[in-house]
């Protein structure tokens, strides 16, 4: 069987920084993607001109690196993401013209190093005391005095008091119900967990 | 620890109070969010941190969960991405979080589609060993304790029918409570101040009454016990009420109980209904130190039946019901008569409760044989004066007419006889009467003495009480029938996290040990939990997903053995393609396995494949997802505050805690408490922590 090669127009792009380098300027280039591998990473050869590459401009974080390739055209975009480093040399073939090597990550890598906070919230009143003894009992010489407790802020009526479930002693675990559906109170909703108690 | 203003003010109530330029500058991390926060809508965790933390570009199926009760301090963004994305796990669906090549996040579920590879090149066959998987373990949510009241048991009832519970039992009555008020017992007197509640003694410790309050066999261990205590007739500072370790019990010597006498005398036995007739023993020797002797005559003790039973503790008291006659004169008309009249003097000839001395009066030894209580009693009186005393009908006298008020009304004549009252101004005294009102013991040799009504032993008794006093006479036998006192066992509820094995559910309570002390754990047969657990090796899975309940652990369990049995003898294949191919990470190759790594690869200006490797849908995972189980830090505070109001039930308070102000507590005390007492209290911040 004859061995033929069919030539296929391979064009590319490679998007930095605001230059576009095009094929054949465009070296070489290398992308992978990994399951298990949070970050797409990417490493290319570019051929840049030198007034390109002074005036190159980004800004902030935004992703800094695209590249493009397919048949006959740059149709398909197979990266987005950051350059992490990159170095110059010149070219020595034209003076004109700087080669740079570029490598990097594409956007998730922003997730690296960082960790986030998102705490369940405790429910109010979840605190509960418990008389453990008596210090002094109240006898009938004091009785004839009336109790002057006065508390503008209690953290309590006596209707919430008498509002409780006798049966249970504080407050329950409050993600139960949302967990556990074999619980005594699991009909509620799994999202339910940040609703308030009316207590 | 955070207080309850930390709380409101950033969204216990869901959503973000204070916005993000407000949060960095209250805390130190001013790039992406580190803040205690909450998603204004509980939708999927990792679509949350994609868009909203991150503001990374998002396209496709938001699928994740929300992860509740998952409290996530300070964790590794991209781990908790997974995580969230690893509940769809359950629902037999693989998905993972990557960015397509237009910048894209998109959460990727695995072996969904089919991949476009394009022009294919070259496919090659590789292999990968993995080792077999024998056993997946998935462990579920393990919920924080709780604290519950499961059972109410009256505490006057719940410990009938203990086998350490038998006769004698006063009364007849078979069971308890009994009641004892004194001025039933000793009606005369209308002491209805005093009374007490005897009931069975409750061990604790019993396997057996324990078993009726909780179920160790649920995860439930017993922590604490609360008291609802009803006394209606019970008013602050008047009412008294005290819970006694041990009970008085009180043995009439003048009857048995229950069919069975109380008391038997030295070796014969007595109808002791005129009390200790020849028992007391009566020397003419003015010799104190004969008081301290035991009798050398064994008729004159007084055996006490049920002293030997294991819940007697001792003598407390003996106690007679009558009155005290203050002097007694024995009047002779000549020298040396025979016959002297006694005339007395005393201030009343109602009953009441007099106490008798032991040691003077009375000492206590044990029957060597018998192994039971004896009673002696002493006196001394001169022998010729012995016959008046100890003995029915022996002791026939006179008022003293220095202590008679006389009826201003009565006529004074010598024909009649004399009339009037005594000092307590009740007592009819008639100065010619003759009266025998019954056994007398004589005190100080004779010159005064008790005429007995009624005598009894106080007895302690290994059976707890409720002692009551009240000083408006309101302790009757019908108040005291109103009393109820229910123990509230506080029962500590943890059950452990559910375990699914390979899509069983696995049962935990035969890790539990039986408390039986006459079995032992055989090797060969011991739990299914362990022999699974010792079965563990490479290959196998063990997870923790926090938020799992059983149903979950069961199917996650499930879903991800089949996907390790797959992996096992899945294909795997390198793709070469042409430019033209669009793979995507996960897509199904036409292997069957799903893509696992492209690599786009351009070079010499000219040359461009794009390589495909295929492989197992199943990866293994994340791990460490066992760190954040929701448990709150327990705090607990000792402080002392006075009782503002009081539930019925004398469970619950409110009590004004210094420094906290006034804040509800329950009553773990058996002390009844009224407002305005001082108390001390124990607060705890939540629920959860150990008691």
């Amino acid at each position: 069987m004859a061995v033929t090669i069919d030539r296929v127009k391979v064009r590319a792009e490679v998007i930095f920084n605001g230059i576009s380098v095009v094929t054949p300027d465009i070296l070489s280039f290398n992308v992978r993607r990994s399951r298990g591998q949070a970050s797409a990473t990417f490493s290319a050869s570019l051929k840049v001109p030198h007034h390109e590459l002074i005036s190159s401009t980004r800004t902030g974080r935004d992703a800094n690196v695209i590249i493009k390739a397919g048949e006959g055209s740059p149709s398909n975009t197979i990266f987005t993401g950051y350059v992490y480093r990159i170095s110059v040399n010149p070219s020595r073939t034209d003076s004109s013209y700087a080669i740079i090597n570029i490598s990097g990550k594409d956007v998730l890598s922003v997730l690296e190093g960082q960790n986030i906070t998102r705490r369940v919230p405790a429910r109010q009143l979840a605190k509960w005391g418990a008389i453990t003894s008596i210090l002094t009992k109240r006898d009938k010489f004091k009785e004839r005095f009336p109790l002057k407790i006065r508390d503008a802020k209690a953290r309590l009526t006596w209707d919430d008091i008498q509002s409780f479930d006798r049966f249970v002693v504080g407050s329950p675990d409050p993600q139960a119900a949302n967990i556990n559906s074999t619980g005594a109170t699991g009909t509620a909703g799994r999202f339910d967990v940040f609703e308030e108690e009316s207590l | 620890m955070a207080n309850d203003t930390a709380n409101l003010q950033y969204g216990t109530g869901g959503g973000t109070n204070a916005t993000m330029a407000e949060l960095a500058q209250r805390y130190f991390d001013t790039d992406f969010n580190a803040t205690p926060y909450y998603p204004a809508n509980a939708g999927s965790l990792a679509y949350w941190i994609i868009t909203e933390v991150f503001n990374l570009p998002f396209e496709g199926d938001p699928a994740g969960d929300y992860l509740p009760a998952y409290d996530i301090n300070n964790r590794d963004a991209y781990n908790m991405v997974q995580l969230s994305l690893a509940v769809e796990l359950k629902n037999d669906r693989i998905y993972e979080c990557y960015a397509g090549g237009d910048g894209n996040v998109r959460f990727y579920n695995i072996g969904e589609s089919t991949a476009d590879l394009g022009t294919l090149y070259y496919s090659v066959e590789t292999t990968t060993f993995n080792l077999p998987c024998d056993n997946v373990l998935v462990y579920g949510y393990d919920p924080p304790p709780s604290r519950t009241i499961i059972n109410t048991q009256s505490l006057f009832t719940i410990g009938n029918g203990e086998d350490y519970n038998i006769t004698p039992r006063p009364d007849g009555k078979s069971d308890g409570p009994w009641y004892y008020v004194y001025g039933d017992m000793f009606p005369e007197c209308g002491n209805f101040k005093e009374g007490w509640i005897e009931y069975n003694k409750i061990d604790w410790g019993d396997s057996k009454t324990l078993a009726e309050l909780y179920d160790k066999y649920n995860w439930e261990e017993l922590i604490a016990y609360a008291y609802n205590i009803q006394v209606p007739f019970f008013k602050g500072g008047s009412s008294d009420v005290k819970f006694m370790q041990t009970s008085t019990r009180i043995w009439s010597l003048g009857q048995g109980y229950a069919g069975e006498s109380a008391v038997s005398y030295g070796g014969a036995s007595y109808d002791i209904s005129d009390a200790f007739e020849n028992q007391l023993w009566i020397t003419d020797k003015a010799d104190p130190s004969a008081k301290c002797l035991v009798p050398a005559d064994p008729t004159h003790f007084i055996n006490l039946n049920f002293t030997d039973h294991e819940k007697f503790v001792g003598i407390k008291d003996i106690i007679i019901y009558g009155f005290k006659l203050d002097h007694i004169y024995f009047y002779t008309a000549k020298v040396d008569d025979p016959d002297p009249t006694p005339y007395v003097k005393l201030n009343t000839m109602i009953p009441s409760v007099i106490k008798l001395r032991r040691g003077t009066d009375y000492i206590v030894n044990s029957n060597e044989t018998t192994g039971l209580i004896k009673l002696s009693f002493f006196c001394d009186v001169k022998s010729k004066y012995k016959k008046f005393f100890g003995k029915k009908n022996a002791f026939k006298f006179k008022i003293h007419p220095s202590v008679v008020n006389l009826n201003e009304t009565t006529t004074i004549d010598p024909a009649s006889p004399v009339e009037g009252t005594l000092k307590d101004g009740v007592t009819a005294a008639n100065l010619t009467a003759i009266y025998d009102e019954g056994v007398v013991f004589p005190l100080n040799e004779g010159q005064s003495g008790y005429v007995i009504k009624g005598m009894y032993v106080l007895a302690e008794w290994d059976n707890p009480c409720i002692y009551f006093k009240d000083d408006r006479d309101v302790v009757t036998l019908s108040n005291l029938e109103t009393v109820s006192i229910d123990v509230l066992p506080i029962v500590k509820r943890d059950p452990p996290a559910p375990v699914g094995h390979n899509g069983t559910l696995v049962d935990l309570t035969d890790t539990i040990p039986d408390d039986d002390p006459l079995t032992y754990e055989l090797w060969n047969f011991t739990s299914e939990y362990q022999q699974i657990l010792d079965s563990l090796e490479k290959g196998d899975l063990k997870i923790t997903l926090p938020f799992l309940n059983e149903d979950e652990t069961v199917e996650m369990s499930g879903f991800i053995k089949e996907m390790k049995d797959s992996q096992y003898n899945a294909p795997e294949t390198v793709y070469v393609c042409g430019p033209d191919a669009n793979p995507e990470l996960g897509d199904i190759t036409p292997d069957g396995s799903v893509v696992s790594d492209i690599t786009y690869s351009y070079q010499d200006s000219s040359q461009y494949t794009i390589t495909v490797q295929s492989g197992p849908a199943w990866r293994d995972i994340g791990s460490g997802w066992n760190m954040s189980m929701n448990m709150s830090k327990t705090e607990r505070l000792t402080l002392e505050g006075i009782v503002m109001q009081a539930a019925p039930n004398n469970a619950e308070f409110i009590v004004y805690c210094e420094k906290l102000g006034a804040m509800p507590c329950l009553n773990l005390t058996k002390d009844v408490i009224a407002n305005g007492d001082k108390v001390q209290v124990t607060v705890y911040n939540n629920p959860q922590g150990e008691n």
